[in-house]
């Protein structure tokens, strides 16, 4: 099958590689349909995630239809067409009971090597470095997903791939990420990043009953889509004092919750971003912290930070001061994507959203390795590329 | 004897931490979401117990040969199962606590793994440890040891023809 690797920094290249097998009895082989290109790829792409290795197929955004399924398999039949989470979940340890399935104790086979890093592992996901699991990822013509009654969402036939997709990871990120915000009525929620999650949140940040929220970027392009969906925005290419920007909007109080959906890659003009961007470089720093930073300093008195953005490892200059002072409120982490893929597709089939209005590109398979130099160096352009197969 | 004496010490140890000792033994603990009796079945099967091994990192598995010695109910909520590692070697005990701990509308199911009497060269005892009692509980948990042998990679590219 043709699949999408990774061969090292900024280096993407499609090869001619086996076919999935079973290798699991809860086991079952998907041909896929439609894959995209997540913004989190990117820092595979640019290096800055650990643990990956020459080869490893990349993808985790990932839908397509049941080929075979191992023994064990439940609740999906050969023919149906699923949409599979990022995250893998085995279904039946304590963290999976509770519904908090990216942190599931049993599917990273690796599970030493975050042990080491962070004390406990998180779950295996799909086409996301050997730290966690070494699964083979999506963007490829077949995928083997393991604990398949847990990490799949049939979907009803005559749906449009491209309206259900994102169920896979963006759109219960962006929903988790607001959900996290305890969202009050007449809530303030400023969004750092306008990406496909970034804007995933704003869109879900409104569904729960935000009365404003604001977008906090640098690509125009990307503001513009925000707009569309009805967020004010802030370019800080063209003013980057966003925090008196943000007091100054919300009647000095500051919002009421401030979602990071940039992680560990931040763009600005701060000093300490520059210093975070060589440290990154000539690796004395891993993560690039600015957004998280800026929305402590901009965040009201016991706010709630939401942390969506993906971060690896550990983090300077982190005002956690500042955060002590004013009470905040965190909430992070992998999103516990099973829990939401249910209610948010009845929300797409009520037409209450349509996921779908984030793609910019739909492309061959044989157009990835461009697309992902296209992605990373073009985001105006680039929001949401989708790969489409068979 | 000798392992009658390590479960006292075990029992003992509930109410207090128990320290990594290198001249006492290595512990790990897990809990499970299985009720306890089937966890003291599974603990007991030799399937179980041979399929983990095999599944153990290369170099660890080759320090154990595990031959169950003892399976027993130590109370209603606690059972104990003893493998003894007859690996010529390194011999000496694997010991399981299996115990049932009451909390508000349930209980708890932990598992107490104690590595006794093996001394190793190279290999970290507390890494064996924590891997084989993580990958016991996981086939109990789940029926399967998760893996990727076997998946395909652009490591073993294909030739077209």
């Amino acid at each position: 099958m043709k699949a999408l690797c990774w061969e090292g920094k900024q280096n993407v290249v499609m090869k001619n590689v086996h076919d999935p097998k079973i290798l699991n009895p809860n086991d079952a082989i998907i041909k896929v349909t439609s894959a995209a290109i997540c913004g989190s790829d990117l820092h595979l792409y640019n290096g800055v995630i650990p643990s990956m290795e020459k080869g490893d197929i990349l993808g985790h955004e990932t839908m397509g239809i049941v080929m075979e399924v191992g023994s064990l398999v439940k609740n999906v039949k050969v023919g149906d067409k699923i949409v599979i989470p990022f995250d893998i979940g085995c279904g039946h340890c304590h963290h999976c009971e509770e519904e908090n399935f990216s942190t599931c104790d049993n599917s990273n086979p690796n599970f030493m090597i975050p042990e080491k890093l962070y004390g406990h592992s998180g779950a295996g996901l799909f086409g996301y470095s050997h730290m966690y699991g070494g699964y083979a990822g999506g963007q490829a013509e077949f995928i083997r997903v393991p604990y398949v009654d847990t990490n799949s969402l049939v979907i009803p036939e005559g749906i449009d791939d491209d309206k259900v997709l994102f169920l896979s990871d963006i759109f219960p990120t962006g929903y988790m990420a607001a959900e996290n915000c305890n969202i009050k009525r007449g809530d303030v929620v400023a969004v750092w990043g306008a990406g496909p999650v970034g804007l995933m949140a704003i869109k879900s940040a409104f569904m729960l009953g935000a009365e404003r929220v604001i977008a906090i970027d640098h690509i125009q392009a990307r503001l513009d889509i925000a707009r569309t969906i009805g967020a004010e925005t802030i370019n800080f290419d063209e003013d980057d004092a966003i925090t008196e920007q943000l007091r100054f909007l919300t009647g000095g109080r500051g919002p009421d919750a401030c979602i990071d959906a940039v992680g560990l890659e931040a763009h600005g003009h701060t000093v300490l971003n520059a210093i975070d961007t060589v440290k990154q470089k000539v690796k004395l720093g891993t993560d690039r912290p600015d957004a998280l930073r800026q929305a402590i300093q901009a965040c009201k008195k016991a706010g709630t930070i939401s942390v969506p953005g993906v971060y690896g490892g550990f983090l300077d200059k982190f005002p956690f001061g500042a955060a002590f002072g004013k009470a905040l409120t965190f909430k992070m982490g992998q999103t516990h994507t099973q829990k939401y893929m249910k209610p948010l597709l009845d929300k797409i089939l009520n037409d209450e959203v349509d996921p779908s209005f984030v793609i910019s590109h739909r492309i061959r398979i044989e157009d990835g390795p461009d697309a992902y130099k296209q992605f990373n160096e073009n985001k105006g352009d680039y929001t949401k590329v989708v790969l489409k197969f068979h | 004897m000798e392992n009658i004496e390590r479960n006292t010490d075990l029992k003992s140890s509930r109410n207090s931490i128990p320290l990594l000792d290198k001249d006492h033994g290595y512990y790990a603990s897990a809990s499970v979401t299985n009720p306890v009796e089937d966890t003291f079945n599974f603990f007991q099967n030799q399937d179980h117990v041979r399929k983990v091994l095999e599944d153990l990192p290369e170099g660890i598995n080759n320090f154990l040969e595990l031959q169950l010695s003892t399976a027993e109910a130590v109370s209603p909520d606690e059972y104990r199962v003893v493998w003894n590692n007859i690996q010529k070697n390194a011999r000496g005990n694997l010991n399981f606590l299996i115990k049932a701990s009451p909390i508000k509308g349930g209980s708890i199911i932990t598992i107490e793994a104690v590595l006794e009497g093996i001394k190793f060269k190279d290999e970290s005892p507390s890494t064996l440890m924590n891997i084989l009692l993580k990958r016991m509980k996981a086939l109990l948990e789940t029926g399967v040891l998760a893996t990727t042998k076997g998946q395909p990679s652009g490591r073993e590219e294909l030739k077209l023809h």
